[in-house]
């Protein structure tokens, strides 16, 4: 039968006990997961860098860049995370670049393009032009090819990639 | 005994199937049903947390007042469905991220917190374990019958098995039925599905 008298004792109970029952599975999972994606975010980086052993992320002239050490130390180069306001969307892009100072790649994480219009932005011929940019002439970078009939969504890519060289120069190069 | 507790499980895949016969939990079944490994995951998944739910509500069920039990059941609920979000998250990371949001919403799903509810709460623990895991059974059994129309008919394929089986049925001229894969083609694939099942059931007077 429904007990109307509304004691909240049970609830209080369940409340706590539940609690206890979330905190130790965090517990016992929390350590397992971050490994795991670790070791997925080193091998994302290792596609830039070969032998990519650790990361730390910092930012500079507010564009955030994940440095990556090799495993004795050595840094490698430096990936930016950037956003741009492409033709429908945002455009979520990765440009790795290396100690060197040189482009090493570039990598379209997220976009709302057209597939066969905008969408050309995943396409090697539009992501080749990138390799082996020198970061001391960002100007260059910011001319390099838009894609006609694809304007909006190569483009800013294309003058954001710019600042995002000229930031690292600044930063890590004399 | 044994027998009566196996027609309490049994009951939830058939008559009184929560999908195709008590049309609860829909929104899930829409969201997630695009892929029959999908399907699978999140069926396993509703059927731990139902059989683990309506057995605690179960075991509490004297205790608590008529004023609290709808905020008991959430918790108790949303409980093990962080349970097993936590536990999906260490072992099947990707079955996770394909089912997205579908895995936390079941906090809110109509067929958990119905059995809670109208069953779990007034009925022995052993009845309500057999309840949940019929109705937990039930759910995918339905949910597979439409993940599979949706990924055969709508792609040719079943990626999960890497199997295009279907050519060898159909033969390579099968033109897939895209609008299956959208969510527009799920709403008419469980219409058809759910019309197919009154007619049984009205042949068969189930009411």
């Amino acid at each position: 039968m429904p007990n109307n008298s509304g004691s909240p004792v049970m609830l209080v109970v369940v409340i706590l006990v539940c609690a206890l029952v979330l905190t130790g599975m965090n517990m016992w999972s929390e350590p397992i997961v971050e490994e795991r994606e670790l070791e997925e975010h080193l091998e994302a980086l290792e596609g830039f860098f070969a032998g990519a052993a650790d990361y730390e992320e910092v930012e500079i002239d507010g564009i955030t860049f994940e440095e990556v050490y090799d495993e004795d130390g050595e840094f490698l180069g430096a990936v930016a995370s950037y956003s741009v306001e492409g033709y429908s969307d945002y455009i979520y892009y990765r440009l790795a670049i290396s100690g060197e100072g040189e482009i090493r790649g570039i990598e379209i994480d997220d976009h709302d393009e057209t597939p066969d219009i905008g969408g050309v932005i995943e396409e090697p011929e539009f992501q080749e032009q990138f390799e082996g940019m020198p970061c001391k002439e960002p100007e260059d970078v910011r001319d390099l090819d838009v894609v006609t009939g694809a304007t909006k969504s190569t483009e800013p890519i294309i003058k954001s990639a710019g600042d995002v060289v000229e930031a690292f120069c600044n930063e890590y190069m004399d | 005994m044994s027998n009566s507790y196996l027609q309490e499980a049994w009951k939830g895949v058939g008559r009184e199937n929560p999908v195709l016969r008590l049309v609860l939990g829909l929104c899930p079944i829409l969201g997630v049903s695009a892929y029959l490994v999908n399907g699978l995951g999140m069926g396993i998944a509703v059927t731990v947390v139902l059989i683990c739910s309506n057995l605690v509500i179960s075991l509490v069920r004297g205790y608590i007042s008529h004023k609290y039990r709808l905020a008991v059941f959430l918790i108790v609920v949303a409980t093990f469905v962080t349970a097993v979000d936590m536990v999906m998250n260490v072992y099947q990371p990707d079955l996770r991220e394909a089912l997205g949001v579908f895995l936390p919403l079941m906090a809110v799903n109509c067929v958990v917190l119905t059995r809670a509810e109208v069953f779990a709460s007034n009925q022995p623990v052993g009845r309500s374990i057999m309840d949940g895991l019929g109705m937990g059974i039930g759910f995918t059994v339905a949910l597979l019958l439409l993940s599979g129309i949706r990924e055969i008919l709508g792609t040719g394929s079943i990626t999960a098995v890497n199997a295009v089986l279907v050519e060898d049925i159909f033969g390579t001229n099968y033109e897939p039925i895209r609008m299956l894969e959208e969510p527009f083609g799920a709403f008419i694939a469980l219409g058809l599905l759910l019309a197919l099942v009154n007619a049984f059931s009205r042949k068969q007077n189930l009411a």
